[in-house]
């Protein structure tokens, strides 16, 4: 028995060794250290790279040792991009097509990556320029295929984090559909911007259908139509069943073409702010239909106003002393805001509003042009203004003579007033044609309006000497500046 | 019976993880009984006793624990997606052998013929391909330990992990084939065995051990002492094992696992005997995972194994198996009287197992061999296929996990949660974790109580009764294990969120407690458990003449199981909380046999049941995970089986012919699996799945001159599905249901299995202690497991049926036919002889044995159809069949000491 017992606890002795060894043998992973991005230098530029692509409709190799370097700008983390990166630099930006999903994880907008371009594919997707790994020729046209998962390594080279890409303030002008547009897949940033009325009430996209669909929208600053590009938004994104925002303000996004027609791609809604006031809500309310549109926005458009739009504002022209013509009138839509000369379909019958009048004019239909050098809206039908109230006062803006020449564009069609100015005249004491105003910071031409049916106050002689003030509406005749008073109590 | 023949016979079994270890020792040890008298007098006892005679017949564990690991093998592979989440562990079994006697218990009487020619060869020489007994399922065999049942009630499975590495207390077996009668239990339609590790029951000596090796593990100790008896009735074993290997056979993989063992017995007096035995086996291990062709030739090897990858230039397992079930025996046995006796055990098993693997949220698949990330997949673009193959065929860290590509996604992703925990205003900024390692755990707790009466009514007649309850239930749930670089880690279901957009609670795994912050060892995902009860009763009587023998036996069963919920599904909210409905089943079998005995060396038998078998939940529920729905039309099962054959058991020449036949019918089977299009996993609910199973099995022995034999075993089998299977489909994420009852057009489909396995070898056994064996071993009609869903009017529809492509989508794979070759060697020594001083007898025992000689590693041991079909372009190719291939050459040595 003894040794059966002694037996019998060496033999447990070694078995609890044993466990205790082995149980002492859990080690905890090492974890690998955070990336580091290797020195690496580029040695050409988005734009040299996107320039190998001679024409749309062709797929082109790379074959030199080019290396470019971005800042991805485009992830598809938010699903609104998908197997794509946009990438940017100072001189351009592109998009790379990577056959994945989730590329966010490895590719965050604002990271840094250097791409070995050689043996790589530029071509164009409708003249939306792209970077991929060859040429699909399994559909019906070639298409540029994207970089299969296990290249990424030999063409990519991941670098730092969180770089910033301040997007360009553009307006819709400057952005054009050429190949080569530098701004093509950039960051830009468009002012003012809306959602049309009738689409304040939509989901960003449509998520619930089968497959989901895809929605495109014409945003507009208060320009109106002059304004107007495309924002396109998949239905596969994780915002598509979010309503959009119903104000106005800035929009950032990646600028994209579908063949001639401008878009807008964002990353999420958090490039969409539209949060502050919508164009012309600032002003009278009621009369007429259309939208309410700011008259900055009007003044940016050119043509005929197909959308239904109008504008409100206060008359700052006299009818009676006929400074301005019977078939006119001059409205400002507010302190400091902008103005416009609002030109009637027909001189008779002639109009009857007048100085502080408040009134709305719905301009749809109207055409927008310059007239002389001056903006005017003409072809409104008498019946689309409608008197909303009356002895409004405007409050003019002082300024100094030269203040007014440099600054005629913006304030043309509103009222200034100038200090301490002296009038003079080559042609002779009155006030009729035209007359010149000094300041101690430069000079003016003023006109009033000649013949039967020019100003009232034409054969009057005009004040000498320094004038307290001068309270006039901006004007030009052609590229020469110009004021015009209402009528001669603007003389103090 | 000659003494002789019993000790030739030792079959000499020894396979762990599937693989065939060849161990001789115990094989190697009997000889030097044979030189004394004392070992005379043993077999004698033994003899007379017929009480060694059963231990034979234990090939039968092999089959069943190769199909075990790989869990459920018969019906489509349960694909990656549940495999993954419920796999089984890798099981650890030893199948040695040994000729000790096992209990009071009485033999039946054909079996007194010896050992089985035909077992011993299918079980050494057929594991190569994973063949399976008679085809069937691992749930039917059945497995007792000291007098309780081990099997799980879940599954049917016998966990034999439970005691791997103890070897050395486990070779007291009474291993029944096919329907004969036992003693101890009513039995399976594939058999039971019998283990007894019994402290009075193991031979009273020490015994160390070390063996190397080149597969699951490179290294093995074993020791084991029992001191037998003593004066005062009391027997103590002790027993340990550590296996281990940094790196096994596959590369990535590795092992760990240790086994202790504590038997105490007290022979009250000469009517009872207490026995107590507690084990545990934990173990760890890196494991494999099946992969398709394209991976095995971009790798170069028919091993590969995308588990793995490099971190910081260690590689690095994710899928971690772990297992930690410590088991408690408690045996009665009490000899009433000279004929009769009763045995009553219970028995305790806690503790958990898990696999681990990735969960992620809304970044890129982490596993290497993704489909969309292979050459294979860029169809479009000959030129980039080339660049795709080039590069993985070039950089290993392509074809395998990118760990540190991994751990940087995460070190970036600062997030903020709001209302975390589900409280409002509370905001959490941090690392969250996009990608970790999750734990998929399953704790069991189960309480097993046996009872068996054995009382001889006659001469003629014996009578067994028997009755067992079983009580089992187990925790399912997900644990953080490694947020890998990040801080926590969200309780969501990213496809439920995805495919909800606007339903905010869809993508909660747990209302109750939403948007919960996770972190090392919570739990997470699903959490569920599920209770399951099953009470027996059986009766059996044998009766035995002087020509004749017979039995017959009838058992009756109820099983219970239901699913408790313990967390409110965002998607069910009403299905998944709490206690489900109850499942009750009432099933009755029988079973009879008749023997006639020509004379001593000339047997003939017939063995026939009918068993109606309650559905094993694993098959019951669609979707466990989330809810608590099951299939449509539950029912038990019908299974007829009867066997029939000769004998014959000459001194110089044994053989076994016998033929089967089993008829299962309705079965049904749950299968689930990822399916990015539904984005979600997607489950197969399959129901009236019939088989049937035939074939003649076939096994031979001659002493050719002096210690020189030849061996033979045959297996030529047919395994057919026998019926037009229903399939009704769902998904994970959705109630909807994708379609019901669809048929699938599964008649006179092959089973996996293979169907016919030969071998043929030589053995030579020398007076000098020393001993050779080699044999070649061939195997042919072995088909792919199919995916159903390729087999409805829908996956064909519209393609022409002359067509290859038609073909090719319905046509079963064949594999090829296959061969290997096995060479074993053995020696013992006597060291008295050389120490003379030394009191007792010691023994140095040496084995080893070389697997798969010729290095066939074309062998195909498992694959299956992925049950992933494309069903837009009908590619079968998009998402091809994934294989294991055998082993290669491997060798196992091992040396010992016994004393």
């Amino acid at each position: 028995m003894h040794t059966t017992i002694k037996n019998s606890i060496k033999v447990l002795l070694l078995v609890l060794g044993l466990a205790t060894l082995g149980s002492s043998c859990k080690k905890k992973f090492d974890e690998p250290p955070v990336y580091v991005a290797p020195t690496i230098t580029a040695n050409a530029t988005i734009k040299e790279l996107k320039a190998k692509l001679l024409a749309s409709g062709t797929i082109v190799e790379i074959t030199d040792n080019m290396v470019i370097r971005g800042i991805v700008i485009g992830d598809d983390k938010s699903g609104n991009l998908y197997k794509n990166i946009v990438i940017q630099d100072a001189t351009g930006g592109i998009s790379v097509l990577l056959d994945g999903t989730n590329l966010f994880n490895y590719y965050p907008i604002g990271r840094e990556v250097f791409i070995k371009c050689k043996g790589l594919f530029v071509g164009d997707y409708n003249r939306l320029i792209q970077l991929g790994a060859g040429i699909d020729a399994s559909g019906t046209t070639p298409a540029v295929a994207s970089i299969p998962t296990s290249l990424f390594g030999k063409y990519i080279v991941k670098g730092s984090f969180n770089n910033t890409v301040t997007p360009r303030v553009v307006n819709v002008a400057t952005l054009t559909t050429n190949l080569q547009d530098s701004l093509q897949n950039t960051l830009i940033q468009l002012n003012n911007y809306e959602f049309a009325a009738a689409d304040t009430l939509k989901t960003f996209a449509l998520p619930n259908q089968n497959p989901p669909g895809t929605v495109n929208f014409t945003i507009k600053n208060c320009a109106g139509t002059s304004s107007a590009i495309t924002l396109r938004n998949s239905g596969y994104s994780n915002f598509a069943g979010y309503n959009v925002p119903k104000g106005n303000g800035p929009i950032t996004a990646i600028y994209t073409v579908f063949g001639t027609t401008k878009q807008l791609t964002i990353r999420d809604t958090s490039d969409v702010k539209f949060y502050g006031t919508r164009c012309g809500a600032g002003g009278g309310t009621g009369g007429g239909t259309g939208t309410l549109t700011d008259i900055s926005a009007i003044r940016a458009l050119t043509g005929t106003v197909t959308a239904s739009t109008k504008i409100t504002g206060i008359v700052i022209s006299d009818r009676v002393a006929l400074n301005t013509q019977s078939q006119n009138l001059v409205l400002q839509q507010g302190n400091g805001l902008s103005g416009i000369v609002v030109r009637f379909a027909s001189a008779t019958p002639a109009h009857t509003f007048n100085v502080g009048d408040s009134i709305t004019v719905d301009l749809t239909g109207g055409t927008v042009a310059q007239f002389a050098g001056v903006t005017q809206v003409s072809g409104v039908a008498l019946s689309n203004a409608t008197l909303i109230s009356t002895g409004k006062v405007l409050t003019p803006r002082v300024a100094t003579i030269a203040q007014v020449n440099l600054n005629v564009s913006a304030w043309e069609s509103t009222l200034v007033k100038m200090l301490n100015v002296t009038i003079s005249s080559t042609a002779g004491t009155t006030w009729s044609g035209t007359t010149k105003f000094t300041d101690a910071s430069g000079t003016i031409d003023h006109y009033a309006r000649t013949g039967a049916t020019g100003a009232t106050f034409g054969a009057t002689a005009f004040p000498t000497g320094v004038r307290t003030s001068i309270t006039a509406i901006v004007s030009k005749f052609n590229t020469t500046n110009q004021v015009g008073i209402r009528n001669t109590s603007d003389v103090q | 019976m000659f003494p002789q023949d019993y000790i030739w016979s030792g079959a000499f079994i020894f396979s762990e993880m599937s693989n065939t270890n060849f161990n001789f020792e115990d094989y190697l040890t009997k000889p030097h009984f044979v030189l004394t008298k004392k070992f005379y007098l043993l077999a004698a006892l033994l003899v007379g006793s017929q009480l060694g005679l059963l231990a034979q017949q234990n090939s039968l564990l092999a089959p069943s624990n190769a199909s075990a690991t790989e869990k459920k093998a018969d019906t489509t592979i349960v694909e990656e997606a549940k495999d993954a989440i419920l796999d089984n562990i890798p099981i650890v079994s030893a199948d040695e052998n040994d000729n000790q006697d096992g209990s009071a218990q009485n033999v039946s009487s054909q079996l007194t013929a010896g050992r089985d020619p035909y077992f011993s060869g299918a079980s050494f020489h057929f594991n190569a391909v994973r063949f399976r007994f008679r085809g069937y399922d691992a749930d039917a065999f059945g497995t007792y330990m000291n007098g309780v049942p081990m099997e799980n009630l879940d599954n049917g499975f016998t966990p034999f992990g439970l005691w791997g590495g103890l070897n050395d207390v486990i070779r007291n077996r009474d291993a029944t084939l096919g329907l004969r009668p036992t003693t101890f239990a009513f039995g399976d339609i594939g058999g039971v065995t019998s283990l007894d590790t019994r402290a009075s029951k193991q031979r009273k000596q020490t015994s160390v051990n070390y063996a190397v090796s080149n597969r699951t593990y490179d290294n093995r100790i074993m020791l084991t002492h029992s001191t037998g008896l003593n004066k005062k009735g009391w027997a103590f074993t002790l027993s340990g094992s550590r296996r281990w290997a940094n790196e096994g056979f596959v590369e990535g993989t590795y092992y760990d696992g240790w086994s202790a063992f504590v038997g105490i017995d007290k022979r009250i007096n000469s009517r009872h005997l207490l026995s107590l035995v507690a084990m545990a086996a934990p173990s760890e291990s890196g494991r494999q995972s099946a992969a398709i062709d394209e991976m095995f030739s971009l790798s170069g090897t028919n091993y590969y194994n995308p588990n793995w990858g490099y971190q910081n230039g260690k590689k690095r397992n994710v899928s971690v198996a772990k297992v930690a079930q410590p088991v408690f025996i408690l045996t009665h046995e009490w000899k009433i009287n000279e004929k009769m006796s009763l045995v009553t055990a219970a028995s305790h098993i806690f503790g958990k197992r898990s696999v681990s693997g990735f969960d992620w949220y809304n970044a890129p698949d982490p596993r290497p061999d993704y489909y969309r990330y292979l050459p294979s997949y860029q169809t479009d673009v000959p030129a980039l296929q080339q660049q795709a193959t080039d590069a993985f065929k070039s950089d290993v860290n392509l074809r395998q996990i990118n760990w540190d590509g991994i751990y940087n996604v995460n070190y970036r992703n600062i997030e903020t949660v709001q209302n975390a925990n589900g409280v409002e205003g509370l905001t959490v900024v941090g690392r969250r974790s996009r990608y970790i390692v999750e734990d998929r755990n399953i704790y069991t707790t189960r309480y097993n109580a046996n009872t068996v009466f054995n009382v001889a009514v006659s001469e003629k007649m014996d009578l067994t009764a028997g009755g067992s309850y079983q009580y089992q239930k187990n925790e399912y749930n997900k644990e953080v294990n490694d947020l890998l670089g990040g801080f926590f880690y969200l309780d969501l279901n990213q496809f439920a969120e995805r495919s909800f957009r606007n339903n905010a609670s869809a993508g909660q795994n747990d209302l109750n407690n939403p948007n919960r912050i996770l972190r090392v060892g919570d739990k997470f995902g699903y959490n569920y458990d599920i209770n399951l009860q099953k009470a027996n009763f059986w009766v059996q009587s044998v009766f035995k003449f002087k020509k004749i023998d017979f039995f017959l036996a009838a058992e009756h069963s109820y099983t219970s199981f239901y699913r408790t919920g313990n967390t409110k599904v965002g998607l069910f909210p009403d299905n998944s909380f709490g206690k489900s409905k109850e499942q009750n089943f009432y099933n009755y079998s029988f079973k009879g046999g008749v023997t006639y005995k020509l004379n001593g060396r000339n047997y003939f038998f017939a063995n026939g049941s009918y068993m109606n078998r309650a559905p094993f939940f694993d098959n019951a529920y669609i979707a466990p995970r989330t809810r608590d729905f099951v299939i449509n039309d539950l029912r038990s099962e019908n299974i007829t089986t009867a066997e029939a054959g000769y004998i014959l058991n000459a001194p110089k020449f044994k053989a076994r012919l016998t033929g089967y036949y089993a008829d299962f019918r309705n079965q049904s089977n749950v299968l689930t699996f990822y399916d990015d299009q539904y984005s979600n996993f997607v489950n197969y609910a399959i129901s009236n799945i019939g088989k049937q199973h035939f074939g003649t099995e076939i096994g031979l022995e001659a002493k050719l001159y002096k210690g020189l034999s030849v061996n033979a075993a045959a297996n030529i089998a047919r395994y057919y599905y026998t019926t037009r299977q229903k399939a009704t489909v769902t998904v994970d994420n959705s109630a909807e249901v994708l379609a019901e009852n669809v048929t699938i057009y599964s008649k006179n489909f092959r089973l996996p299995t293979p169907q016919e396995s030969y071998t043929v070898g030589l053995d030579y056994r020398s007076p000098k202690f020393w001993f050779v064996n080699a044999n070649f071993n061939y195997f042919d009609q072995m088909w792919m497991d199919f995916n159903p869903l390729r087999r409805t009017t829908d996956a064909v529809d519209g393609i022409d049926q002359s067509s290859l492509k038609y073909r090719g989508i319905i046509d079963q794979q064949q594999m090829q036919a296959q061969y290997t070759v096995d060479l074993f060697f053995g020696y013992s020594w006597k060291m008295n002889r050389l120490v003379t001083s030394w009191q007792k007898n010691t023994f140095l025992v040496l084995n080893c044995g070389i697997n798969n000689l010729l290095d066939n590693t074309g062998i195909v041991t498992s694959s299956y159809e992925q049950l992933r079909f494309d069903t837009q372009e009908r590619n079968i190719n998009k998402f091809p069949p994934k294989k294991f291939y055998s082993y290669g050459r491997t060798y196992f040595a091992s040396i010992g000491f016994r004393f």
